[in-house]
């Protein structure tokens, strides 16, 4: 996979993101039509995928990847396709194989992580939201995206990684701070 | 190298096979390395939740976007069945109120207190562990109240949520329906649960048009009841 993608995904620049969901949003409907779904069931299947696929980026899961972006997104859409047929069609025995048509789309193994987080983790993300636009950039870099500080000066107007450092333990003590009142 | 520095290779799978082996020491032996190892490893939780959330409201717009065209024509649709709807008979209203009834009291449970955890210390209570202590025992009328003047004084939204609850389970579907839209309005972590409780109210109300709303934003922000609202949803077609 371009490496180019998996940083647009890494840095979820809205204007770049776009970019990326519509260029392959109307092969998708094309591909998807022929599993007999209807125009509801592809849209949130699209859009799952594609949130599942940034997962992937952030996990590091995309860096060995082969395939091409367009290839693997439609891996995961297969995946969930056949995930809510085979749903839809729980009466009656389910065999993938009478879905599969003749595309070269491997399915792409999709877990989803619905869980919810515990009460010192709400809180903590209740006060994460009233820290300044600043801290939340830095912390989110760091802990969601999984940028190191030298990665973050690369991607930020920070000038050098002891700013970062010291922005970031700002920030967490003013949290820690906000958590003990 | 610092301890602060170990913990955040460790958040980022960084450490080598030797740092590893100081930080399991650490995490082992030292009660306030452990505390902090925790406190960050609960902060990437919730910094990783608010960034998936964020990230999918940018998907779930982009999408809006290009659906738009069908909404409008949804829409004039609507308004047709609606005016069809109208024109039904008073025996078909009466079954359709008994059946948006029927799946308020069978999918409506007022949502657990994450806010203020129950001990029972004996020690004198404040008036947040009282409210909370009320809902939880189901004196609902007494919540109300003390959700209402903890509001006032405190502004936390948390507390409009709860009320609407209250409400809800006393079946004044009415008076949680305008709580609940301003706790929308807010940036509680509760708010991805409200979608669900505001269909909830509208199912009680019996009006169909914004419950089916309201549950297609809980299959939009695809955190809470999902399976849930796609079941009520297919109720309605």
């Amino acid at each position: 996979m371009k490496k180019e993608h998996i940083k647009v995904l890494l840095n979820s620049n809205s204007k770049e993101i776009s970019n990326l969901y519509y260029e392959n949003r109307d092969a998708f409907f094309n591909f998807g039509k022929k599993y007999g779904l209807d125009y509801d069931d592809l849209s949130d299947i699209y859009q799952e995928a594609f949130i599942a696929l940034r997962k992937h980026a952030l996990t590091g899961k995309l860096n060995s990847v082969k395939s091409s972006l367009k290839t693997y997104l439609f891996g995961i859409c297969k995946f969930m396709i056949f995930d809510l047929l085979k749903e839809r069609s729980k009466n009656a025995s389910y065999d993938p194989s009478i879905h599969v048509k003749h595309d070269i789309i491997e399915p792409v193994f999709f877990e989803s992580d619905n869980k919810v987080l515990t009460i010192e983790q709400q809180l903590l993300k209740t006060h994460f939201k009233k820290l300044g636009k600043k801290c939340q950039i830095v912390l989110t870099l760091f802990y969601s995206r999984g940028l190191t500080i030298d990665e973050i000066v690369e991607h930020t107007d920070y000038t050098n990684s002891g700013v970062v450092r010291s922005q970031k333990s700002r920030c967490l003590k003013r949290l820690k701070e906000m958590i003990k009142s | 190298m610092k301890k602060e520095d170990l913990i955040d290779k460790y958040l980022q799978h960084r450490l080598t096979s030797v740092e590893k082996l100081k930080f399991e020491e650490l995490f082992k032996n030292d009660i306030d390395f452990k505390k902090e190892v925790t406190f960050h490893i609960n902060l990437k939780k919730a910094v990783k939740n608010d960034d998936d959330k964020v990230f999918r409201n940018l998907i779930s717009n982009l999408e809006l976007k290009v659906r738009k065209p069908k909404h409008l024509y949804t829409k004039w649709l609507a308004a047709a069945s609606i005016i069809l709807l109208l024109g039904l008979t008073y025996f078909l209203t009466l079954e359709k109120k008994a059946s948006t009834q029927e799946l308020f009291a069978s999918y409506f449970e007022p949502y657990r207190n994450v806010i203020q955890p129950l001990e029972r210390n004996g020690n004198q209570q404040n008036e947040k562990e009282i409210a909370f202590m009320a809902y939880d025992h189901g004196e609902y009328e007494k919540a109300i109240l003390l959700f209402s003047k903890l509001h006032t004084t405190t502004k936390e939204p948390y507390y409009l949520f709860y009320k609407a609850n209250a409400l809800l389970k006393l079946e004044r579907a009415k008076e949680a329906v305008p709580l609940l839209l301003e706790h929308l309005k807010t940036k509680d972590t509760l708010t991805e649960k409200s979608h669900w409780y505001l269909a909830m109210a509208y199912l009680k109300l019996d009006d169909k048009i914004n419950a089916k709303l309201s549950l297609k934003k809980v299959l939009i922000e695809g955190k809470y009841k999902t399976k849930e609202a796609k079941k009520l949803l297919k109720r309605f077609k």
